[in-house]
């Protein structure tokens, strides 16, 4: 009865097709519309913008510096170093001879030898704790050979063959891959993921509320027209658009708003980080960014202006009927 | 066009505002809809623009049955009724074409379309020249007539009004009357919500009257300022209203 009703209603006043075309340049002037109510209150919708594009920065700079930090540890997973350490009757000379003999190897990019004075004179220097250890009958620290492996995807499984193999050595007392700490760092990695998806979640959360709240208060500024509008026959779908742009535009903005933050931060950083990267002989530098990763922050975010559009839609447009 | 049959409204606070009214209107006739302030003249309204629904009884408008309207019809039941306010309900912060366009923007219209048929609601209500500006502006039976060309620009089938001389003083209650009476004459299934009993009298068109929510009379009222043939329908004591 009343789709009957509607579809002659529609078809009585206006035909099909030019309402489809109507359709669309509806949709297209309550775009610019809201554009244009946006920029009438230009501090609080700069505002919102800002707030969600804070609120998003959070969880993506994490993000971004997790990334860089996974490309880190498998730049450094290529260089594998393996300890040997020596049993303490092997000489100063056979020492030097099986470090040379090492370094000859095709796996192996170099080889030192470290005999067990020069060994506690670097602790002493490192530590600073100079004649403590020579209370000692006997040097505690041994003597060992640094092997650094050459760079190669299969190095991994190479490494742990190749320490296998040391370890056999009649010299070697134990072969240790140096390798622990990138595992640590793994670790802590995981957990930073973790707790950046947690961050992202909640804020979420708040960016949905935020543009929620900022909505309602709109809607409620145009209380008076939303009630001309559906005493007039508008629908909920006519009625509601114009707060879902706005959602839209809130998203958007606050997207864009993120991204400046994030160029700003990653400027503001970039030359303690190049001395840091100096002062370590390495190469490495921040990422920013990718063209995807702006892609897609701005999809979710103007996807979260439009839920908390939805929010307030369904909470506060759905109740306003003309009595 | 417009039928009642053994309406009742109670609203969900106990209060009967409608009981048992059975009224019909005929298409393009214009009638009067009066009694004191409470009778229900409102309340009958909104049951025709669907503000409201029947406690019981059916309400049938162009053919369709209210009781079985879904919501989501709602408004394309809405495109087919202009109403008029006593407060003429104009947006402010919209000029005086935008304000007759909403319901043709509403109803998908095309920009050329919507052009032509606001500039004749407005010719037909002689405020062409106002188009421009806001209806702050304008005076309040401007007002009014602006709020009249919004609610004839869709050419809907039935016009209704609820007290839309309410502010205005008698001679621009009679400007407005005569608009009404202007559109009926083409057609227009005409109902208008009052209780200037003077203004009324001196129209000579049909009037319903109610009394606290009942049918009180249902008067024909024949040309030539005859006699007025009074149908006065027996009314059971009640204490409501
Ligand atoms: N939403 C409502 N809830 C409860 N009672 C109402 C409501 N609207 C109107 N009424 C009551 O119903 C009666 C009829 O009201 P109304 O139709 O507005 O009368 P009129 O327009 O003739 O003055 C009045 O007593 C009024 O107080
Ligand atoms: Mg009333």
């Amino acid at each position: 009865m009343a789709d009957a009703s509607r579809r002659g209603a529609s078809q009585a006043s206006v035909g099909f097709r030019e309402q489809l075309r109507s359709y669309y340049s509806h949709h297209w002037l309550t775009f610019t519309e809201s554009w244009r109510r946006l920029w009438a209150t230009p501090m609080s919708t700069l505002l919102t913008w800002l707030l969600v594009g804070v609120a998003l920065s959070l969880p993506s700079g994490l993000y971004l510096l997790l990334s860089n930090a996974e490309s880190l540890r498998q730049d450094w997973q290529g260089t594998a170093q393996i300890s040997l350490y020596l049993d303490s009757s092997a000489s100063i000379e056979a020492g030097e001879t099986l470090a040379l003999e090492l370094s000859q190897r095709t796996a192996v990019q170099s080889a030192h030898y470290l005999s067990s004075e020069q060994a506690l004179q670097e602790f002493e220097q490192l530590s600073g704790m100079v004649g403590i250890i020579s209370g000692f009958d006997e040097n505690p620290i041994p003597a060992s050979i640094a092997v650094i492996l050459v760079q190669s995807d299969q190095l991994p499984a190479l490494s742990q063959q190749l320490v296998q193999e040391l370890a056999e050595l009649e010299l070697v007392d134990e072969a240790q891959l140096d390798q622990q700490w990138l595992e640590r760092l793994y670790q802590l990695m995981q957990l930073l993921e973790r707790l950046a998806w947690a961050l992202a979640i909640l804020l979420s959360v708040a960016i949905v509320l935020i543009i929620g709240n900022t909505i309602r208060l709109s809607i409620e500024n145009r209380r008076a027209e939303i009630l001309i509008v559906k005493l007039t026959g508008g629908t909920n779908a006519y009625v509601q658009r114009p707060f879902i742009y706005y959602g839209f535009l809130f998203g958007l903005g606050g997207g864009l708003s993120c991204m400046l933050i994030l160029a700003a931060v990653y400027i503001w950083i970039q030359p303690p980080l190049q001395a840091l990267s100096v002062a370590y002989g390495g190469d490495f530098g921040l990422q920013g960014p990718g063209l995807l990763d702006a892609i897609l922050l701005i999809l979710v975010s103007s996807a979260l202006g439009v839920a908390g559009a939805w929010v307030a839609v369904y909470r506060h447009l759905r109740g306003i009927e003309p009595e | 066009m417009i039928v009642f049959d053994r309406v009742s409204k109670q609203y969900p606070n106990g209060h009967q505002a409608l009981a048992d009214v059975s009224v019909e209107i005929d298409r393009g006739e214009m009638v009067f809809l009066t009694g004191r302030s409470g009778a229900g003249k409102s309340t009958l309204l909104k049951l025709i623009m669907l503000m409201e629904r029947a406690s019981s009884g059916e309400v049938l408008v162009a053919g369709q049955n209210l009781n079985t309207f879904s919501r989501s019809g709602i408004p394309y039941l809405r495109r087919q009724i202009g109403v008029v306010f006593q407060n003429h309900q104009l947006l402010l912060d919209r000029s005086v074409f935008d304000n007759v366009a909403l319901p043709l923007e509403i109803a998908g219209f095309e920009r050329r379309d919507i052009e032509r048929r606001v500039r004749a609601a407005l010719a037909k209500v002689g405020l062409e020249a106002t188009m421009k500006h806001s209806p702050q502006n304008l005076s309040g039976g401007e007002q009014q007539r602006v709020g009249i060309a919004r609610a004839v620009v869709n050419r809907p089938k039935i016009l209704l009004a609820d007290e839309p001389t309410g502010n205005l003083d008698p001679a621009l209650s009679a400007d407005v009357m005569d608009i009404f009476q202007q559109f009926s004459q083409v057609g227009v299934t005409t109902l208008i919500a009052s209780h200037d009993l003077a203004l009324i009298a001196r129209l000579q068109h049909r009037t319903v009257t109610l009394q606290h929510g009942r049918l009180f009379e249902n008067t024909e009222v024949s040309r030539a300022g005859e006699a007025p043939i009074s149908n006065t329908l027996e009314v059971q004591g009640n204490g409501l209203g």
